[in-house]
């Protein structure tokens, strides 16, 4: 039976994590998710002709920037950023969960009833993230930061003592804390976002 | 400080006589149309040493200047032929889009501040772009070629139809008046095969699939500018490649060499100096009026003449006592 990890440690956590995140650190992103259904893809898995998004999103999230690089290529001087986003876990799933009901006490963005927590997102490599007017393609998504090492997804109860409902349901335990990014430049025009060419 | 001279330069006639290497033009007696023409670069002289000034040819005013077609003429046909006749273009975002094209490598504060027409907004390249170099320039000589770089005489007279003493006006036919025609000797040219590097990059096999139809219609064709020059090209094999590095975008490349059957014609101190470059025919004598005390002239004079006019004035006659 685990003693430590409960679900009230994880409310304490997520309510800083939201705080320094929100309120203190305020770094955004725009999230943006292909519509599988409308984008239709070629012979060769490639959407030559019209893209569909769903989004954008705003996010909070933690930006960690890499140098601008400058590689010479075939085509020239080119350009290149790689940026990793961290997001919190409950901020992007658990939409109507209880932890991300607002209580109307100014712990939102809006205080409005109805309103939460949980975007409903859940990200994939493939997706596209704008930063500071720059689109970034993810190109890998983590997520292993477990409080107390423990996911509460994965409870594993075989024995008794553990057994679910119970006081040592280890689905009660832990917390997945983190979804991280890892994202790299992609051209505007590519996406079809904005007008990037004007010739 | 009285034996000091000031330096004058050299006129072309000098340095061509200090170089040894470089022979005056002596064109063979009897060859047609080159048996008393000289080179316009030695004053006039001819090959007996007199100066003659019927042979003071000069480009001055003359809107055809001396022939020469270098490297960058025949990279600028594939740049024209490319932008003006095929005009590669894809579709990009339901958007007909013209795919730009520009020599590899050019220096970096042209290529990301001056030409940054295809660059978006932090300055990444956008697809898609054909790039092009040139790889190599191997000698043709199974078309012509020259005896003697340093006695360039294979050359190819082109005849200027109308010019300032020859234009195209009936008054000279009415005054049975000959037209001075006037020629241009060109050198025979280098013949050159150029190879060409071109990568295609786009987004999408589907947009690399149109840009290489197009680029294969236009081979075995001769590219150009019809105005100035064009030359057969030729495009045997495309390689296509998709990269999709890890932490990369998607990128769609063909690579393939084009041949060039260009020619050169250098401009160079040596082909100036030995080669004829312009001559006229004669046409025309001019006698300017010359009077004389009595016709026919019984008294024995020394100089009959009285005086030359050039003014044609009568009034300004004066008889010689």
């Amino acid at each position: 039976m685990a003693l430590f990890g409960t679900q009230r440690d994880v409310s304490l956590f997520r309510h800083m994590s939201r705080e320094l995140m929100s309120d203190i650190i305020t770094e955004q992103c725009a999230y943006y998710k292909y519509k599988l259904e409308e984008t239709k893809i070629n012979l060769y898995g490639e959407a030559a002709g019209e893209k569909f998004y769903m989004g954008p999103v705003l996010l909070n999230t933690l930006v960690e920037r890499t140098d601008n690089v400058y590689p010479e290529t075939d085509l020239g001087t080119d350009y290149d950023k790689e940026i990793q986003f961290s997001f919190l876990r409950d901020d992007l799933l658990g939409a109507g969960k209880e932890f991300n009901k607002f209580d109307n006490k100014g712990n939102s963005y809006t205080g409005l009833p109805g309103t939460g927590y949980g975007a409903d997102l859940v990200p994939d490599v493939g997706d596209i993230i704008m930063y500071n007017e720059g689109y970034y393609e993810v190109h890998g998504v983590v997520a292993n930061q477990y409080f107390v090492g423990k996911n509460p997804d994965y409870p594993n109860n075989v024995n008794t003592i553990n057994k679910p409902n119970g006081p040592g349901d280890l689905s009660a335990y832990g917390s997945s804390i983190s979804i991280i990014c890892k994202a790299h430049y992609v051209q505007a025009d590519k996406l079809g976002l904005t007008q990037a060419r004007y010739v | 400080m009285a034996d000091q001279k000031t330096p004058r330069p050299k006129t072309q006639r000098e340095i061509l006589l200090q170089t040894s290497s470089q022979q005056t033009y002596i064109p063979p007696r009897g060859a047609p149309g080159f048996s008393q023409t000289v080179n316009p670069n030695l004053d006039g002289v001819g090959p007996d040493g007199v100066n003659n000034r019927g042979n003071h040819v000069s480009f001055r005013d003359d809107k055809t200047k001396p022939f020469a077609l270098g490297l960058k003429e025949n990279d600028e046909a594939i740049v024209y032929y490319m932008e003006n006749v095929i005009k590669p273009t894809v579709m990009q975002n339901g958007v007909e889009q013209k795919v730009p094209i520009y020599y590899g490598s050019p220096e970096r504060w042209a290529q990301v501040q001056k030409e940054g027409f295809y660059r978006d907004l932090k300055g990444k390249i956008m697809m898609p772009v054909i790039t092009y170099k040139r790889v190599s320039v191997e000698k043709n000589r199974s078309i012509a070629n020259k005896i003697d770089a340093n006695y360039p005489n294979n050359v190819q007279l082109f005849q200027k139809p109308y010019n300032v003493k020859n234009q195209y006006d009936n008054f000279n036919i009415l005054n049975n008046r000959i037209p001075k025609k006037e020629s241009y000797a060109v050198v025979m040219p280098d013949y050159v095969t150029l190879t060409y590097d071109f990568i295609i990059s786009t987004y999408y096999v589907e947009q690399m699939n149109k840009i290489v139809e197009a680029m294969n219609y236009a081979s075995d064709s001769y590219w150009g500018n019809k105005e100035r020059f064009q030359f057969n090209a030729r495009i045997d094999s495309y390689a296509t490649t998709v990269e999709l590095v890890t932490a990369g975008n998607r990128l769609v490349k063909t690579s393939f060499s084009l041949k060039l059957n260009g020619y050169l014609i250098p401009d160079t101190i040596q082909k100036e100096l030995s080669s004829v470059k312009k001559l006229s025919n004669a046409t025309q004598l001019i006698f300017n009026m010359e009077t004389v005390s009595q016709i026919p002239e019984t008294k024995t004079s020394p100089d009959p003449r009285l005086s030359i006019h050039s003014n044609n004035n009568p009034a300004s006659f004066v008889d010689k006592v």
